[in-house]
């Protein structure tokens, strides 16, 4: 590899951006003279185009041969890209290959690396190899990256690659026909959280993790066998019937930290015919901090709701004019996570698509209404008739949910019947929309990770958190007497969360 | 129908049951875990909060403490539903009668909560009363009714069901009573109903 010569330099020549020049002298100053055109002096290769690099604001032209060795990007010349070969161990080295005809670009989505012009595939993205943020598109960075075989059964070395430097990230894990898989899950070193999402192939087939070993090889997590050992964990999680959810951090007892997790995943121990095969494992991982709540509304049918003023409609078309709704519900939202430092961002409201049944909903079906969510961020809120058994005022898809769409676990659904849920006589024919938005910031945070401060169920069970506060006025106790109070590691699990932005 | 709801449980509040001073229930135990609105109290911890005594939900019912919300009231005659016992299948039984064509808002979502919790411990005995709330003007409440129906496992449920089905027009009701009819059907069958 080396960098050839090219025509660059400081100008001084009277030639401007867009006239033809055969050396930089032609062009005036602070111009380059590239492919004879004079142009604006370079920033980032991104400016130089293919099998170029820019230094000291002139574009340099790579020259390499397919088959040298890279370790970026910029280490190959036009037509050719530092790709990494495949399932072998990589200690960062690449090799220039001829740039491939097709395939995703920079940021593409993509399962491998063939399925990518150029460098590899990552995240479920593909990146370019660098050495420096300055290589990457605007909008990306260089991060230390996990290298994994194809079949996700082992650590290949590491490398660094462009990603997006704010994003949401998720990629599929390829699965076997075996009753339980591990699995290394690579986590590059700008992720701020990790949630894995599994899903059965039927809704009473249970899936989830089993056993989780940090990028340390220390043991973090083993699927509980009871109800207290369940509780006692720091890191909560344990297969379920339809999907299950395991999100890294829920607590800063158990720090997310880069490198590769190694997971098993297992089907249902109890039905010894159910494989892998055909079930879904996704990995979500937020990259950068992102604060931004978007809320999705879902409307049922609520004319002649018993909890609603008889002349009063309650759907997509009118709560975005609706003052209680928007003043009193929305705004006191907006207020409970502002003081989390999260800011509620697009709010949308449609009439929900699920089955008319689901209008009253029975909880143990509540899987199939959040599997109608078909929002790619933020939080998916069912408002429906009623929720069964009786005086359930929320449902949540899990804790945490899963921040991916049209899964059993994407969403909170909150019962009309909570808007009867108001002491104060001199408002008896007022829905409690007060109330209601703490109950919904509750269910809201639950799906973003955070646990329940203290256990109506076994009595003095606690959250996992670390500074574990449980009183009353704590927005995630579960009483109506709650308050909203939110601790420091609260506001720091809720903000990690990729259902954020 | 308004109704008093002291004069509604009376009959279920049997000697036993303490003086229904709203004051007393600051935050039992028992109030406590009734004002979960994200989940339903299983049995072992209504028993052990109850202390033995079912009619303390009774006496949350009756309340005229402020602190007692809807909520806690609706929790309250759901939760009479787990414990098959005669004083609880009275009560829901006296709410479900009661408040079947009550156009007070806070009752019907009484009533609704009562329908599933006789649903829930009323068996036979309910169905009558679970039955003529098929065709409550509330799209709600025939629903309800119509799953609670199904809840006994009766073979009496099989004949109303049946019946309303053919009349019943809203798209919730009706996936509701074809649910309920897909779960009762076996033991309409082994029944010859």
């Amino acid at each position: 590899m080396a960098i050839g010569s090219f025509a660059l330099g400081c100008g001084g020549g009277g030639a401007d951006v867009g006239e033809s020049c055969a050396t930089v002298s032609d062009c005036a100053s602070g111009l380059q003279c590239l492919d004879h055109i004079c142009r604006p002096g370079c920033l980032a290769n991104i400016d130089c185009g293919d099998g170029r690099v820019c230094e000291g604001h002139t574009c340099r032209l790579v020259e390499s041969a397919v088959g040298d060795g890279c370790n970026a990007e910029a280490d190959c010349g036009p037509g050719q890209s530092c790709r990494l070969a495949i399932d072998v161990f990589v200690a960062g080295d690449g090799t220039c290959e001829r740039e491939a005809d097709t395939g995703g670009v920079v940021g593409a989505a993509c399962q491998t690396d063939t399925d990518c012009r150029v460098g590899a595939c990552a995240l479920g993205r593909c990146t370019e190899l660098c050495e420096v943020d300055a290589e990457c598109l605007r909008g990306f960075q260089c991060v230390g990256i996990p290298r994994v075989s194809s079949d996700a059964s082992s650590f290949l070395g590491g490398y660094y690659g462009c990603l997006p430097s704010r994003a949401t990230l998720a990629f599929d894990v390829p699965l076997r026909p075996q009753l339980s898989q591990p699995l290394i899950i690579p986590v590059v070193n700008t992720a701020t959280s990790l949630v894995v999402v599994a899903e059965a192939a039927q809704a009473d087939e249970r899936i989830g993790v089993t056993a989780v070993t940090d990028p340390e090889n220390q043991p973090i997590f083993t699927a509980p066998t009871t109800v207290s050992e369940y509780f006692a964990g720091a890191l909560r999680h344990k297969p379920l019937p339809g999907v299950a959810v395991l999100q890294i951090p829920s607590t800063s007892a158990v720090a997310l930290r880069a490198g590769v997790y190694a997971m098993t995943i297992t089907s249902s121990a109890d039905r010894p015919e159910v494989t892998l095969e055909g079930r879904r494992v996704r990995v979500v991982e937020k990259l950068g901090p992102g604060a931004t709540l978007d809320l999705h509304f879902h409307f049922a049918d609520l004319t002649d709701h018993p909890c609603l003023p008889p002349e009063r409609l309650l759907g997509p078309l009118s709560a975005p004019s609706d003052p209680d709704f928007q003043a009193a519900y929305l705004g006191r939202l907006r207020a409970i996570f502002a003081a989390a430092n999260i800011a509620v961002g697009t709010v949308t409201y449609e009439a929900t698509s699920a089955p008319v049944e689901l209008e009253g909903l029975a909880s143990e079906r509540a899987s199939e209404l959040f599997a109608t969510a078909d929002d790619d961020r933020g939080v998916s809120v069912f408002f429906v008739r009623t929720i069964s058994p009786a005086g359930l005022e929320v449902v949540v898809g899990g804790t945490p949910g899963s921040p991916l769409p049209r899964t059993g676990a994407s969403g909170v659904a909150i019962a009309a019947t909570a808007l009867c849920n108001n002491t104060d006589p001199s408002h008896r024919n007022e829905p409690a929309w007060d109330r209601l938005a703490r109950t919904t910031a509750h269910a809201i945070s639950r799906h973003l990770g955070l646990y329940r401060n203290r256990e109506p169920e076994p009595e003095g069970a606690v959250d996992p958190l670390v500074d574990s506060p449980t009183s009353d006025d704590n927005l995630m106790y579960w009483g109506e007497d709650g308050g909203t109070a939110l601790s420091t590691e609260q506001r720091e699990i809720l903000r990690a969360s990729p259902v954020l932005r | 129908m308004r109704l008093d709801r002291a004069l509604l449980v009376a009959a279920a509040l049997v000697a036993t049951a303490p003086a229904a001073d709203g004051n007393v229930l600051a935050r039992t135990r028992l109030e406590q875990i009734l004002s979960g609105f994200d989940y339903l109290p299983s049995r072992a911890a209504l028993e052990q909060a109850l202390a033995g005594d079912l009619s303390q939900l009774l006496v949350v019912i009756n309340s005229s403490d402020p602190a007692v919300t809807v909520g806690m009231r609706a929790r309250a005659y759901r939760a009479l539903g787990q414990f098959p016992d005669n004083i609880a299948r009275a009560a829901l039984t006296s709410a479900v009668v009661a408040f079947r064509d009550s156009d007070d808002r806070l009752e019907r979502i009484y009533l609704m909560a009562a329908i599933e919790g006789l649903g829930e411990n009323g068996g036979t005995d309910a169905v009558p009363a679970l039955a003529a709330n098929l065709t409550s003007e509330l799209r709600d409440v025939r629903a309800a009714a119509a799953l609670a129906l199904a809840a006994t496992s009766s073979p009496a449920a099989c004949s109303p069901l049946r019946v309303q089905n053919t009349r019943e027009t809203n798209p919730q009701v009706k996936a509701a009573l074809q649910t309920a009819l897909d779960r009762i059907d076996p033991m309409c069958l082994a029944s010859g109903r």
